[in-house]
């Protein structure tokens, strides 16, 4: 994506691009700007930095190619480079362990999870959108990114800078932990598993 | 309950425990039972809509005879639903489009 060849781009076809093909995003983008943030003020600025970059530097957006997936990549970085920084956030979790887990007893370990369909369904939104909150900004942003918005693999792995069959390993962490959190709520609310 | 399932589960996973990630799930295709392991990995590729035909033919011929691999495929679509459909709080703040728009567009003209 960032490889991409510089793209020319009149006035009006500069206004238009982002009128037609940024603007319409900005529903994801401020919800993907507050998961990450926890904080109104902060996500507001994040998406605007993201606009405002993505306009400087519309040259790079290839026409044609997906402009959803392009103002992700920005903010994810100017998030990462602006607000990590400054926030509490707990450091990267190390991949390298997650992968080596994750090819060994990790798989194995995701059919132990004892929650039923039912559970999940009787569940008000808090109780999953917390579950999420919870998670490490690492394993929120895939799930956000797959679950919410939709975004393919390769999509993904271009957002994140990563290689695909690291989206996948921590795709499936992130989920496992995620279950985690559900099935302790479930219990916390008194829910029965047979 | 719990216990009985993962007594169960034990011993399936004990059928077949070194595959790697990587490897190619259609390899197995041919084989009359097909192997849990390998399946418990395309899961992830069946809910997203990632895996490819044979994956997917491969992945619903296994739970179709196999209740708590159905489960888990089950669980795991709910909770992506779930996550969809309640996830999706925010409203964007009235003002946000036009500060952006001011700051992008004054003076460009």
């Amino acid at each position: 994506m960032s490889e991409t060849k510089r793209q020319s781009y009149s006035q009006v076809e500069k206004e238009r691009t982002f009128e037609k093909e940024f603007l319409p995003h900005i529903d994801s983008m401020y919800n993907f700007a507050y998961r990450l943030t926890f904080d109104e003020d902060d996500a507001k600025d994040l998406v605007q930095d993201t606009y405002l970059k993505a306009y400087r530097f519309i040259e790079s957006f290839e026409k044609g190619t997906n402009a959803k997936a392009w103002l992700f990549r920005i903010l994810k970085n100017s998030f990462i480079n602006d607000f990590r920084k400054r926030s509490k956030e707990p450091s990267k979790v190390d991949y390298q362990e997650v992968e080596s887990f994750y090819n060994s007893e990790d798989v194995d370990r995701t059919i132990t999870t004892d929650l039923r369909v039912e559970t999940v369904q009787d569940m008000i939104g808090d109780e999953i959108s917390n579950a999420l909150n919870s998670l490490d900004v690492d394993f929120r942003t895939v799930i956000i990114l797959c679950d919410l918005e939709g975004f393919k693999y390769d999509e993904m792995a271009k957002i994140l800078d990563i290689p695909i069959g690291t989206v996948r390993s921590r795709l499936h962490r992130a989920r496992n932990l995620l279950k985690e959190r559900l099935r302790d709520y479930a219990k916390k609310m008194g829910y029965k598993n047979s | 309950m719990q216990k009985k399932w993962d007594t169960k589960i034990v011993s399936y996973m004990g059928l077949s425990s070194t595959n790697s990630f990587d490897e190619n799930p259609s390899k197995n295709s041919s084989e009359v039972q097909p192997d849990h392991n390998e399946c418990l990995k395309i899961l992830n590729l069946v809910l997203d809509e990632e895996a490819s035909p044979e994956e997917q033919e491969y992945f619903k011929k296994h739970i179709e005879n196999c209740m708590p691999y159905y489960e888990i495929y089950s669980v795991d679509k709910a909770i992506k639903e779930m996550i969809r459909e309640k996830c999706y709080d925010r409203e964007v703040p009235k003002d946000l489009i036009d500060q952006i728009k001011s700051k992008i567009f004054q003076g460009a003209e």
